[in-house]
């Protein structure tokens, strides 16, 4: 999937790294062996974020965001993986994920 | 004085409800919607915790979350003293959303934090004398006598329930996801 990405252009709109983890927990693909620890917290917060819009009778999550002082990250579950990516903290995040999956 | 700066947020188009809880849980605001179960809050609390601490713990302390369902968007937002929730429409302007809840974090200094916490004890300590005399006054709109079996099964007439209290209510039964509630 990354291996279609100008990774060079998305860097300089604030784009720091991708990956894609199995439901397992296993790297499927990552555009940095950096993202290891980021992707080992990308399939518990799925499921913890889930289960925060289960009692407002919300559907499976689409989309979690994160934002730290200074790092914006997105979680997209999808059907056996999950996608993260994260970027600085200027990035325009649809922006990015747009370039990644279209 | 919580109450007026929490519905600068409400007033945000777009917002649906918000609650406010301490770092242990505790939910000190609640402007949720109605049809939204308190019973669902202890849940709730845990899991919001539980997202934190596991990110904070595993990856970096991350104040800012942006949950984003196919129907509604929740915005989790953490300060030094509170947890705060949001429920907004996709449509909501987050840049807005972002400002005003600022300003709701900011004034929710320690003294304000005491102070709801002494509010929401006061009305603690309240509810069972609000609730004692329901009960006695429940048999009195019985009419007829045949049906004086059924009189302590009636339930109490719903007397204006104050916002945060426990009110009970019938619950339907219901299945999500396979988890009957």
């Amino acid at each position: 999937m990354f291996e279609n990405i100008n990774q060079r252009e998305l860097e300089e709109v604030g784009f720091i790294g991708a990956i894609i983890c199995g439901s397992d927990g296993s790297v499927v693909e990552a555009t940095s062996d950096e993202l290891e620890v980021f992707g080992s917290i990308l399939g518990y917060i799925s499921q913890v974020a889930d289960m925060i819009g289960e009692p407002f009778g919300m559907d499976s999550i689409e989309e979690i965001h994160l934002e730290s002082a200074n790092t914006k990250a997105v979680c997209i579950p999808q059907e056996d993986e999950i996608l993260g990516f994260l970027c600085n903290g200027r990035a325009n995040t649809d922006l990015i994920l747009n370039e990644l999956v279209n | 004085m919580i109450e007026k700066i929490v519905k600068n947020v409400l007033e945000l188009p777009g917002v649906e409800g918000a609650c406010i809880l301490d770092k242990k849980g505790v939910l000190l605001h609640n402007d949720l919607p109605d049809f939204f179960l308190e019973d669902f809050l202890d849940d709730l609390a845990r899991r919001i915790k539980t997202l934190y601490e596991a990110v904070d713990e595993n990856y970096m302390a991350c104040d800012d979350y942006l949950l984003k369902f196919p129907e509604k968007y929740i915005r989790l937002r953490r300060s030094r003293n509170v947890f705060l929730l949001v429920v907004v429409d996709p449509s909501v302007n987050m840049v807005s959303l972002k400002m005003v809840t600022n300003i709701v974090l900011k004034h929710i200094t320690p003294k304000v934090l005491s102070e709801m916490r002494k509010i929401l004890q006061a009305a603690k300590e309240e509810a069972p004398v609000a609730d004692s005399p329901a009960p006695a006054e429940a048999p009195a709109p019985v009419p007829p006598p045949a049906a004086t079996a059924e009189a302590p099964a009636a339930k109490p007439s719903p007397s204006a329930p104050v916002r945060g209290e426990r009110v009970p209510r019938p619950r339907p039964s219901r299945s999500f996801r396979g988890t009957r509630y």
